[in-house]
């Protein structure tokens, strides 16, 4: 038997044509949070990028399925990250969206996305990068949206995530990439 | 330990590897030549080379692991060494270092 919730003659929810498997329906009202994707992981990739954004050894990145064609995103980046410079150096962050056409995310400044960020070597500690965006694709058919983040150094610099440089004994962290898909 | 082995056998240009590489099969699959521009180096030339970094980092430990007084303290303690004629392996501030040396040999020591 298949069904409908109705209210007011706006479809909230639906059983997926009888499948039985409840979903949103094209009803909810705006500014809903109607699903999300967290991703934790204790990797140590790296990246060594003078001036231009790349990806790290092992992307740093996470897919939310399911998703709506009028959507946005509410997206929260919590990441650990050093540097092999013993001097400070500047590294920058970019939001990319892998699954339509590789778009650049949010309006980024000379300092890319994230801000001018400080890391070192000589730290006692990684540095927390922190980062929140909210995202309306300009075009998204729905289904799975892959978000990557990708960096880059002010110089022939190493960026590693989760761990300091040359160090391997002790001081590692987590990183968090969160994506909260919010009703259009 | 990877990164700056790679970095000494003239991987230069921009790439990218997991820093906890241990295996020959995760080095192939987490080396990322960014730049389209670096060779790739063979996995035993590349373990050799961190075993060598790594020999040197152990060696080491030792420096790491000294702790000396602030330099704060160190000029205060030259000082009162100097204001009462202890300026000597009597006084304060060559016990202070010694102690912290003693307490961390070099291994050759």
């Amino acid at each position: 038997m298949s069904g409908i919730l109705k209210v007011g003659g706006s479809e909230l929810i639906n059983d997926n044509g009888g499948s039985g498997a409840l979903q949103w329906g094209t009803g909810i009202p705006a500014n809903t949070i109607i699903n999300q994707k967290f991703y934790t992981t204790t990797s140590q990739p790296t990246i060594t990028s003078n001036n231009n954004f790349a990806s790290f050894s092992t992307p740093f990145k996470t897919t939310i399925t399911g998703t709506k064609s009028n959507s946005k995103f509410l997206i929260i980046v919590s990441m650990t990250v050093s540097s092999s410079s013993v001097g400070d150096a500047h590294i920058y962050g970019r939001l990319r969206d892998n699954t339509n056409s590789n778009a650049t995310i949010g309006t980024e400044g000379s300092d890319g996305l994230f801000g001018d960020w400080l890391a070192s070597n000589a730290y006692s500690g990684g540095v927390r990068l922190n980062h929140t965006e909210l995202y309306t694709p300009s075009s998204h058919s729905g289904g799975d949206l892959e978000i990557e983040v990708l960096m880059k150094q002010n110089g022939a610099v190493t960026t590693l995530l989760n761990r300091r440089s040359n160090d391997n004994f002790y001081q590692r962290f987590s990183s968090t990439l969160t994506i909260l898909e919010i009703a259009g | 330990m990877i990164v700056e082995a790679l970095k000494e056998l003239g991987i230069t240009n921009d790439f990218a590897v997991d820093a906890d590489v241990e295996t020959e099969e995760h080095y192939k699959r987490s080396f990322k030549d960014i730049s389209g521009e670096n060779r790739f180096i063979e996995w035993p030339e590349v373990k050799s080379k961190m075993d060598e970094l790594q020999a040197d980092y152990d060696a080491k430990q030792y420096q790491r692991d000294r702790k000396y007084p602030d330099l704060g303290e160190q000029f205060d303690l030259l000082f009162k060494d100097i204001n009462e004629g202890t300026l000597d392996k009597t006084g304060g501030f060559y016990t202070a270092i010694k102690s912290v040396k003693e307490a961390h040999p070099k291994p050759s020591e």
